[in-house]
């Protein structure tokens, strides 16, 4: 049976993006009760959720990797292809990096210092809070293309994008007022965990960073 | 001449053939409607059905005419009759035989390129030498084809940017669909009318045509957009589904549109089934082969009928699968293809230029997708009825050549 209507219409890849997103944001959900428990010090519960951050990854990367393979060069798409690309590398980099502290957060049984339980707890929800403005962001590509690309609907993305950008700053901030306070501290606690509490926060800085980047990589995907 | 077996043999290939068409052609145009939802595939098969007989029955005479006159000049077989006829039986198998092959290899060939490919084959074994060809014509014919998706796209881009600007680009889609909406209604309605009504002056008399089928459409174009103004006045402006209230009054135009196309396919694609046919009993009623061929209104209906008959027993699964397919298309999106590649379909077979329907209809989705309307299409389309293109007509000729040297041996 030949079917050149049938075969004209490729799958569109925007609802596995908007799949792939939200795994991502499960995944990097789960970070508020590690901390959580990284506060408290709990490593049995540690260890759980660390699993269930990285079983998480893995389901985002398949999803990645799924669209990556159904984005043949052949493709006439409403989006460009290679900015699909670079959005969907960057979105799935937000996953990495959760993965990348929770894996340090395994790594060694360090005790967090209760002059910096209080700027973990903030650091962390607004690192969260960025993840989920891109999200909510990204759930307005449909709109987009069903209105096939409006200037209103653009412009309501590039708002949205600026919150995330927003958001990225304030969680910068908060993570250096960490830093400086984990230096205030510098005399009381062993190098090593210094070391390694510097890494945790500089890694759940970059979940916003991808974050952001994902959101840039939107505004370039609108401004065609 | 009802007992002549060759009558019988001719009608029996000319309905093999329409129902080729009927299942590939019409599914092919109409695909996109069950796609978006907008018509159930039961109501895409009763109205396809309905309206390519009587696009075939009201419209039908252009296109058969340039078939069997255009590409041999039938002159060269004044004097071999029996030759004449079963070189036309040839041609009608040849060509059945080659789409259903590429059917088989799920090769988007047209139905009209086969057509004029045997035609060739048979001019080429029928002595007439290559200079008995009309060259000309079939030139035309291959410029159409290269043209007509272009054509096609360049029409459905620039509806789909009117849609776009008037009624999806703006700070609230709802408040210019009630204003747009029943305009955008009456145009389609009109434009429908004026085809369909046209064609039924046409077959009754021939005076006052073109007047009488304005006056009507018109009538029936304001009374549409009226209707279509007080039904949209019931929408609320709730503000979260504009895009969707608006997809759903596309749903009403596609419907309209999906009936235009099947009217469009029906007037253009019966000429390839019934204009061999017509050729052979022209010959067996008149004893002579003639330069004109007379078309009947009941040789119309009969490809009309099989174009119905093939519908209905095949398009319905290539209908179905299209529909499960591409879910991806809205109704907006499919009433801008299928209206545009009617619209082409429709001027095209006026002017007596066989296109073929599905490339067309290809031709304008894609224009879509250059008013970036279409999240993804599969651009390798393009390239297998570019290779259809190419092989069609070596085929059907080839084919046509060797049915007949077989039917001469037999008969």
């Amino acid at each position: 049976m030949r079917n050149v209507i049938a075969k004209l219409f490729h799958k569109s890849p925007f609802e596995a993006l908007h799949n792939h997103m939200i795994k991502v944001k499960e995944c990097s959900d789960l970070l508020k009760p590690l901390i959580e428990s990284f506060i408290t010090g709990d490593r049995k519960l540690i260890d759980e959720q660390v699993k269930a951050i990285s079983n998480l990854e893995h389901k985002a990367d398949i999803i990645k990797k799924n669209i990556r393979e159904h984005l043949p060069y052949h493709l006439f798409m409403s989006i460009n292809r290679a900015d699909i690309l670079r959005f969907l590398h960057e979105e799935d980099a937000i996953a990495d990096s959760a993965e990348d502290v929770a894996k340090l957060i395994e790594m060694r049984e360090t005790k967090v210092p209760s002059g910096l339980k209080e700027d973990l707890a903030e650091l962390v929800n607004k690192v969260l809070e960025t993840v989920d403005s891109l999200k909510r962001t990204t759930s307005n590509i449909k709109l987009l293309s069903q209105s096939s690309f409006a200037k209103k609907e653009e412009e309501k993305i590039s708002s949205l994008i600026q919150n995330i950008d927003k958001k990225e700053f304030e969680s910068d901030v908060i993570q250096q007022k960490a830093a400086k306070d984990l230096f205030l501290l510098e005399k009381k606690i062993d190098p090593v965990s210094i070391l390694l509490l510097m890494k945790i926060m500089k890694e759940l800085g970059s979940v916003a960073d991808h974050a952001q980047n994902t959101g840039s990589q939107l505004r370039c995907i609108i401004a065609r | 001449m009802l007992k002549n077996p060759l009558f019988i043999m001719a009608i029996a290939v000319g309905l093999c053939m329409a129902i080729n068409i009927g299942a590939n052609d019409v599914a092919n145009a109409m695909g996109t409607s069950v796609g978006a939802r907008s018509l159930s595939l039961r109501k895409a098969i009763i109205l396809a059905a309905i309206f390519s007989f009587s696009g075939a029955l009201l419209l039908g005479s252009y296109v058969t005419e340039t078939i069997s006159k255009g590409v041999i000049d039938s002159t060269y077989f004044v004097d071999r009759q029996s030759f004449f006829i079963y070189g036309m039986i040839a041609v009608l198998l040849g060509s059945s035989i080659w789409v259903t092959i590429a059917t088989y290899l799920r090769l988007p060939v047209s139905t009209t390129h086969s057509v004029v490919g045997a035609l060739i084959g048979f001019g080429l074994i029928g002595g007439v030498g290559v200079g008995g060809i009309n060259w000309g014509v079939v030139v035309n014919i291959v410029l159409s084809w290269v043209f007509s998706p272009i054509i096609g796209a360049f029409v459905s881009y620039s509806l789909f940017v009117v849609v776009k600007k008037r009624i999806l680009d703006v700070s609230s889609p709802l408040k210019s669909l009630k204003k747009d909406g029943p305009f955008l209604m009456s145009t389609v309605l009109f434009i429908l009318s004026v085809s369909f009504i046209g064609g039924c002056f046409k077959r009754l008399s021939n005076n006052f045509t073109l007047f009488y089928s304005i006056g009507i459409s018109l009538g029936i174009a304001i009374i549409g957009g009226v209707v279509v103004h007080f039904f949209l006045k019931g929408y609320s402006l709730n503000k979260n589904d504009e895009y969707e209230k608006v997809e759903n009054f596309s749903k009403i135009l596609q419907v309209l549109s999906a009936s235009y196309v099947a009217f469009a396919l029906g007037s253009n694609d019966v000429a390839n089934a019934v204009g061999p046919v017509a050729a052979i009993i022209s010959v067996l009623k008149n004893h002579e082969v003639s330069r004109q061929v007379c078309l009947p209104s009941w040789i119309l209906a009969f490809g009309g009928l099989g174009l119905a008959v093939g519908i209905s027993i095949w398009g319905y699964r290539v209908m179905e699968t299209i529909g499960k397919k591409i879910t991806e298309v809205t109704p907006t999106r499919g009433f801008v293809a299928e209206f545009s590649a009617a619209s082409v379909v429709l001027v095209c077979s006026r002017l007596g230029m066989p296109v073929s329907t599905t490339h067309v209809i290809v031709g304008a989705v894609i224009g879509i997708g250059m008013a970036r309307g279409v999240e993804a299409l599969n651009l390798r389309v393009i390239r297998n009825i570019v290779f259809s293109w190419l092989f069609t007509l070596p085929m059907t000729a080839g084919l046509t050549m060797i049915v007949c040297k077989i039917l001469i041996t037999i008969l």
